[in-house]
This record gives structure tokens, sequence and C-alpha cells, in this order.
């Protein structure tokens, strides 16, 4: 294979330099492109100041708004709606005077003529239209959705001017409110709830024909103070879908009245258990915090009767939440529930399950386990979980998060199977939603603005918490390889694009983000500075809110590697890794020995091919043979046999060596330059597996900063007195590089998915789905 | 049939127009946004034929299989499933010659696992990909927003197609 390696010999050998081998030199004529991929950030992000400082820490005068919540709600199971009324105490932390508030009308979403209607672009009216989603249409189109908002009064019951801007309300204020003064007021509403199944959105209702009943989870339901903050002022940017929340933290207290059969889960810690909970599930419950496995508070069979249940009147559930950014409520007579107290770091958190039959036996065996997993491992990679409820509720939404709570779709099938996609699919949305307590519920993100900062990082500790579950997780779509044919696609925008105008919302926030912090952490920092890192941004910003510098600054500032490449690269461009081995040249040093050097080169020139022309000119008369007498010294003179000259010349020459030097001249090194180019534009650092003659490998990890004085071509010296066989770029798949038919040399052939499918050798991927019956659920 | 659902589909767009259309806001953005298929069009000369590989994300597939067929699919039963998805790759997955004559697609296999399934099928293409156009409708009836990326090859060349919901034919080599 050796003879693919361009040989060039090194003519020159005197103080052990290496002269370039003119036949290898190009003299370019054109000016190099300058390399733009290295320069620093500083220009780009904003200036640090008081309220974020330069090492990406909050700064010395960091402060943000608080808002408390007072609120009571009913919630009405015959015409599912919601009716409501809240005193909110506003804390002005700003340096700022405000006359006016900015609250969110999340609801409004729903009406008729709300932008995210008229902005809706039109569906595939293409080919087979199901009528489940001309149903859906038509019923979309005769939903009375939206905030009803009956009242709005100062503390003293005065009504107080409010105008409503779409999904935003702004109330005026009588008084301007200083900065460290306080204000309360109070909002009266109503409004329908959405059917989830038909409507979708983050919260609703389900409907049960089987047994007529409903579950409901209810969030984005009340007024909800806008956040006010020293980057934005108010982040008061329309809810169109996809821009989640900006949220103030505030302690709440919110008394949740439903019918007398229903069984309520909420953010929260419960104040009332005597008043709600019968004396053998608060038995239960107390049990649980102290028990191994998840302890059965309403059973299978006691939710089953409740099914049939009429209620009698209703109950009122308190609730009281400290420090958080939002909050959120389930509600059904269907549920049954689960709970086990679990010590994070030495903080009492209580996980509890609320799940109707339909979601077991999935949900008895697998969702409190998962809520216990993602809290061990999320607190140890940012900080401890704060909070002392942890719930999973299942019912029609898919996945969604809120503060100690979060809604969660899989269900097996009727007959109790399901299959390993549905297993793995909830557990991994389980993780991923309670997750987000972390980010962006503890580490306040402005969702609404960077989709990528809260969902970007929880995909990726999603990621390390489901390879902790078992061993080869299936994890969905994290993994280096699963990113390259996204960011080999034309039709991307940078992960540093606002959350509305995201295209591919799944590729650009949640996964590409991910797979570059795991190629951060496995390729770049490795894990001990990453993991160190990351900490850092999370202990800082836990409760506060940081903006992407403050992410980007906190990273470099803790690992003590100039990141500004990486962030300019993976979040600010839509290149891509492809590099390139372009050629291995091989050049062989002059010993000084001229029994060796003259032999070397004489088995080059023997190696030459004989031209064509040559050889048939050999069989014709030569003049010289024929008049003998003109042949002199130059027709026997061969430049390549040694003389006694040069041993003369060598004697002395190694007489001027200390013995170092002619140790290194005897070792016979072989130097093999490995000639890359950057085809894909994104940086990344070299990864080369060197295979050498006999059969022994080598791997070199080399930093990105390779590139930096060229971004498009480089080249690596390897030196060794071995013989190399062949040279390969990333062999274990880390860096994304998207085309690996480039990445060894010589070239070898990279068999397509289909011609292995094909040839009927396609590995059987360790994921496959295998139909299975799950085996019978553990006894309590 | 599909006249008659097209018919439907009309009148829909025209009751439809000039109201203020209530709409399905898009699903929660919580894990499942990944409304993405990725295609790898590779022509294999000597056998005269366009061999591709169409990964998309299982769970959808059993989705959307499941509209169409009003009964729930599951990947792992290959025998029930493979007919209906190569009645919906026929219908979506759509390749025209030169000509403008449809071109069949052989069905060659499929490998699905929990994270990705990938759809292996063959267009036979006497004449390469020269004229040839494409329109990957894939999973646009399951959601708006769904984006189809293809990487067409043939001999050295690479060419990246994309199609959203709208998009119709685009050939599959630069003219
Ligand atoms: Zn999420």
């Amino acid at each position: 294979m050796l003879t693919k390696i361009t040989r060039s010999v090194v003519l020159a050998v005197l103080c052990l330099a290496f002269a370039p081998a003119a036949a290898t030199t190009v003299l370019s004529q054109s000016k190099p492109r300058p390399s733009d991929k290295f320069r620093q950030l500083e220009e780009i992000l904003p200036t640090p100041n008081e309220q974020r400082a330069a090492s990406g820490a909050p700064g010395r005068s960091y402060w943000q708004q608080r808002a408390d919540y007072r609120i009571n709600v009913e919630l009405d199971d015959v015409n599912q709606r919601v009716t409501a009324s809240e005193t909110i105490t506003y804390h002005n932390h700003s340096p700022d005077t405000l006359s006016y508030l900015w609250l969110q009308l999340d609801q409004n979403i729903w009406r008729q003529d709300s932008d995210a209607n008229l902005t809706q672009t039109a569906p595939n009216l293409d080919g087979r239209v199901p009528l489940s989603q001309i149903e859906n249409m038509l019923h979309a189109r005769s939903f009375e959705g939206g905030y009803r908002i009956t009242a709005v009064r100062d503390a003293r019951g005065a009504p107080l001017k409010h105008t409503i801007v779409k999904t935003m309300m702004r109330v005026d204020l009588s008084q301007p409110l200083a900065p460290g003064a306080s204000v309360a007021f109070s909002v009266d509403w109503n409004y329908n709830i959405n059917d989830e199944r038909k409507i979708s959105g983050r919260t609703g209702y389900e409907f049960f024909p089987k047994d007529g009943n409903y579950l409901y989870q209810i969030a984005q339901w009340f007024p909800r103070m806008a956040a006010y903050n020293d980057v934005s002022g108010w982040q008061h940017k329309q809810f169109l879908g996809a821009g989640e929340f900006t949220l103030e933290f505030g302690n709440y207290r919110v008394s949740i009245t439903v019918p007398d059969d229903h069984v309520v889960a909420s953010t929260g810690v419960l104040q009332n258990p005597n008043a709600v909970l019968t004396p053998v599930q608060r038995a239960r419950l107390e049990q649980a915090r102290t028990a191994k496995n998840p302890v059965l508070i309403v059973t299978p069979a006691e939710a089953l009767a409740n099914e049939s249940h009429k209620p009698t009147g209703k109950k009122t559930w308190v609730y009281h939440a400290d420090n958080v950014r939002d909050f959120a409520f389930a509600s059904s007579r269907k549920f049954i529930w689960d709970a086990q107290g679990h010590n994070v770091e030495g903080n009492r958190v209580l996980a509890m399950s609320y799940y109707p039959k339909e979601g077991n036996p999935l949900w008895e065996r697998y969702s409190t386990h998962a809520i216990i997993h993602t809290l061990n491992v999320y607190s140890r990679y940012s900080f401890t979980y704060p909070y002392p409820i942890a719930i999973s509720v299942n019912g029609s939404i898919g996945g969604m998060e809120y503060p100690m709570i979060c809604f969660n779709g899989p269900r097996p099938e009727e007959d109790g199977t399901y299959s390993a996609l549905v297993k793995y699919g909830l557990i991994s949305v389980i993780i991923h939603e309670v997750g987000h307590n972390y980010f962006p519920m503890i580490v306040n993100s402005d969702e609404r603005q960077w989709t990528w900062m809260d969902e970007g990082l929880n995909s990726f500790l999603q990621y390390l918490s489901e390879q902790e579950w078992e061993e080869n997780y299936p994890s969905r779509r994290m993994s280096p390889q699963n990113i390259r044919e996204y960011m080999a696609s034309a039709d991307q925008v940078p992960i540093m694009t606002n959350s509305e105008s995201i295209r591919q919302l799944g590729n650009n926030a949640y996964m590409k983000p991910a797979t570059a912090l795991n190629v951060l952490r496995e390729t770049i920092l490795g894990r001990e500075l990453f993991d160190f890192a990351f900490k850092q941004y999370a202990q800082r910003w836990k409760f506060k809110r940081p903006m992407p510098a403050d992410f980007f600054r906190t990273m470099e500032d803790a690992s003590g590697v100039d990141l500004d490449w990486f962030w300019h690269g993976w979040f600010y461009t839509i290149d891509h890794v492809d590099i390139s081995i372009e050629r291995v040249r091989l050049f062989q040093p002059l010993t000084g020995n001229p029994e060796l050097d003259k032999g070397a080169l004489m088995k080059e020139r023997g190696e030459q091919p004989q031209t064509l022309t040559q050889e048939r000119n050999q069989a014709l008369p030569k003049r010289v043979d024929e008049f003998p007498s003109l042949r002199d010294f130059y027709n026997t003179y061969d430049a390549l046999v040694v003389t006694e000259r040069d041993r003369e010349q060598y004697r002395q020459f190694l007489q001027t060596l200390t013995p170092r030097e002619r140790e290194l001249l005897q070792t016979g090194l072989n130097f093999y330059v490995v000639d890359l180019k950057n085809i894909g534009g994104l940086v990344s650092p070299v990864i080369l597996d060197i295979e050498y003659a006999d059969g022994t490998h080598e791997l070199m990890r080399i930093p990105a900063e390779i590139w930096r004085y060229n971004s498009t071509e480089t080249s690596k010296l390897i030196m060794t007195n071995k013989e190399v066989r062949a040279v390969s770029l990333d062999p274990r798949l880390e860096t994304t590089d998207v085309d690996i038919a480039n990445n060894s040399f010589p070239r070898r052939p990279v068999k397509s998915r289909f011609q292995l499918f094909k040839e009927g050798q396609g590995q059987p991927n360790p994921m496959q789905l295998e139909h299975k019956q799950p085996s019978p659920a553990p006894t309590q | 049939m599909k006249f008659a659902v097209y018919i439907l589909s009309l009148a829909l767009v025209v009751v439809a127009s000039g109201l203020p259309v209530a709409h399905v806001v898009s699903a929660a953005a919580a894990a499942h946004k990944f409304h993405t298929s990725f295609t790898v069009a590779d022509y294999n000369a000597p056998e005269r034929s366009l061999q591709i590989t169409l990964r998309t994300f299982p769970d959808d597939l059993e989705k959307v299989l499941g509209r169409r067929s009003g009964k729930a699919v599951r990947l792992d039963r290959k025998k029930v499933t493979e007919p209906l998805l190569v009645a919906y790759l026929q219908e979506t997955f759509r390749l025209k010659n030169a000509k403008g004559e449809t071109v069949k697609l052989n069905w060659v296999g499929m490998d699905a696992g929990v994270d990705s399934a990938w759809l292996y099928f063959e267009a036979h293409l006497p004449e390469g990909c020269a004229g040839v156009e494409l329109s990957n409708q894939f999973m646009f009836d399951l959601y708006d927003d769904q984006i189809n990326l293809v990487n067409v090859k043939q001999g050295g060349r690479k060419h990246a197609l994309t199609f959203k919901n709208g998009d119709r034919f685009q050939p599959l080599a630069p003219r």
C-alpha cells in the first residue's frame, strides 16, 4: 500500500535540518484567503456590564423582578371551563420606574383572530386527507378559545385601566412603580379548555369515550407577569406557538376547586391533606416517603371504581410553592397515583406519578423510577434538585414541562402490550420533561427568544441520563452520527436564531446544540473540564436568567480553553464538519552515510518506470558503441555510486557530531506528512488513526487549533521509524464528519447502508424492534 | 378514490378562504419536533438503478400509516405493515422520467430501530438521472412543517434537494 504514499527523499542533512524537497514546493501566486474561524467573539457578544460580567457570571448589580401569586380556580367538569381570580404582588427590583405592567395572556392564542391562527400557513390538502384531520379543523374553527378578562382591580378594588394586545395585556398603574417598590392588583377571568386531541398545545383536556370521563392537564391558565429584564426590557414578544415562555420567579398559593371525586396533581406542596385525602391515602403517602419502591396512593382498583362514580359536591385542594416561575396542575377521577420518597444529595423529594388505567402496565413500572433517575443524574451535572416534589402525569399531551410537574403522553396498546419504541419513548420523554426542571424552570433562560438554551442543554443531559439507565440505551437522535444529514443539508438557520423563526426546530434547537455539547465534552474539552464548566454555568445561573453570552463565556472562563471558534462555527453558522485526507507524503532523511543514502536514492531510481520511448529506443544501435573512442569519464560515471571521497567526508562529518546527534542519525526515521482539507467549513479537532505495516495502530488527537492559520488546508507531520500502511480520520465517528468516504488514505471504499442491506449483511440494529409481551409488573 | 378526496379538499379550501380559520396550533414543543426525513439516492450505474435509503422516525411512520389504514400500526409487525408502507411510498415518493412517465419503485426492505427506521427501495432508470424529477411528499399529510432532505449521488457528483410542504417536482440532477 505504501506505493500510494508519495515518497520524497530529503536532500540535506547537515545540522539535522530538512530542506523541503524541491519537487513538492509550489509557489502560490494568489494571496491565501484570511481565516476568520478563530476570530474572537467579543465584537458579536454584548459588552459585559454590571448585570452580566465578562466571566459569564451574574454581575455585581444583577437584578431580576419578582411576582407572587394567590389564585383561586374552579374547574368545571361539565362544560370544560376554568373560572378563576388572582392577586399578583409585583416587586420592582429593577433600577427603572414602571408606569405600566405587561401580562401574558397565552390562552389568547386560541382566539379565532389570533396571530397564531391568522399566520398559520395552509395545511397540505393534497392526496388523502383523513376525515379526522378535517374534523379537527372544523372543531378548531368552532372553538371559542381565549381569555375572558372580567375584572382588573387595584389593591383597594378600584378598576385598573388595561389594554389587551393579542396575547399580551398592559395594565396601567395609577401610581408609577418606583425601583424597590411593590404593587398588588387582581385579575378575574375564565376560559374554555381546549380538547387537546383536536387542538393540541401544551395544555387541555382528554375525553375518554368508553367511560365518559375527562382528564385535565391545565397550564398557561392564568394571566402571568411578562418578564422585565436588563436585556429586553419587557419581554412581550407575542406568543405564536413555538417560542415558549419567559417568566419571573415568585411564591404561589393556589386553591383548586374540583369535583369531589377528582384527584389533583399540582406544582407545590399540598397544604390541606386532611381535607382532601382519605385516612388510608394519607397513611400510604406517609409510607411512601421512606419506601424503596413506588407505593400506590390510589390503586388501579380504586381508580376503576372512581370511573363510574358521580361527584356529590366539590373539594378544594390548596397548594403552596416557593420560588417557581410557573404553576400547572392536572385533575381527573381516573387517576391511579403512586409515590416514592427519595433523597437527592440531601434534599428529600417526593416523586409521584398520576396516570389513568390506559397507561398501565407501563406507567406503574417506569414513571416514578424515571423521575428519580432524572433527579439523580441531572443533580450530579448541575445542582441539587431544590424542590420538594417531582411529578409525572399521563394524558394526551405528548410531553410538556412545568415546575415540579410534567405531562407525558406514551401509553401501551389497549391489550397492554407495547413495542420497544413506546417503552423507551416513555422513559425518554419523562427524563426530558422532568429534566426541564433544571433548564429552564430553574436556570431561567428566555425561551421566547432562545429555544436552544433550554431544549439543547436539556436534550444533552437527557442523553447522559439515558445512557445511565441501561447499557446501550437507544437514545433518540443524540449521537454524533445522527446529526450528519441535517448538518450537510442546505435548508438551515444557525442555532442563534429567534425561537419563532427557527426552521426544523427539532434538529436546530434540540439535536444540534445537544450534539455540539457532546462533541465539546468528549472530543474537545474532555469530560473533567467540560463537567466542571457546565456545572459552573448551572450553579451561577440557577434561579437567575442567563443569556447566550453568559453560557459561552462561562464555559470558557471555567474550562480555561478558548472556545470562540467553537461557538462561532456551531452556533452562528450552518457549516458542517467534512475533513478529507487529501494525501500522505513520505520524507526520508539522508543519514549522511553514503552507503545508505546513495543506496536509497539508487533504489528509488530503480523503481522509476522506464518510459515507453526509452524502452523503444533501447534496441536502436548507438554511435558510441560503433566508435568506442567517443566514450570518456562521463559515460561510466554514476553519481550514486559510493566513492572513497564520499566515505572520507562521512568520517569527517561524524567527528563533528555529538554522540546524541550520531544516535539520532542512525534511527532511520520516516517523516510522513498528512495533508488535510476542510471541505465542510466547520473547524474540528483532527483525530487520526495511524496503521503501521506491523499491524499496530496509533491514535493522534489534534486540537482544532491546527486550523488556525489556514482553515481550509493544513497538514500534520508523523515521525516514526515504522512504515505507515494507512491513515484514517475520525475512526470512532465522534466529530460529526458528514462524509466518511474521504476519511481514509489510501481511500477505502465505503459500502452504503443500502448495499449492506441488500447484500443481506445489514447489521441488525441492536435496538431492533422486538415484539415482546411485557413481563408482569413487580408487586408492591 | 383519490379524485373524490381531491374534490373534497378543494371544497374545503373554498369554504375556508375569507374566514378566519382557526387551526390546530402546532404541537407542544416537547421532545418531538423532528419532522424531517433524510434520503440518500445513489445511482448505481452498472445496475442502472437509483438505490434509495430513506431514514425517518418510526413513531411518525406508525402514526401516518395508522391514520391512513384506520388501525394501530406497528413496525415490528412487518407482514401487515410492509404493504401499507409500500403503498404509502408509491404515493408520496414520486419519480418521473424524462418522458414524464411515473417510475415504479421496487421495494427492497426495511430496517426499523427505536431511534430510526430505514426504508430501502430502488427505481430502474436505464437512461440515468438526467431529466428525472422527484416529488417527495413523505409525511406531508402528517405534519405541515415536515421537511424532506434528499442527497442524490451520481458518479462523483452530489446534489442536495429540500422538499417543504407545497413543493412539487424537482429535477434529480442539476441541469
Ligand atoms: Zn423540551
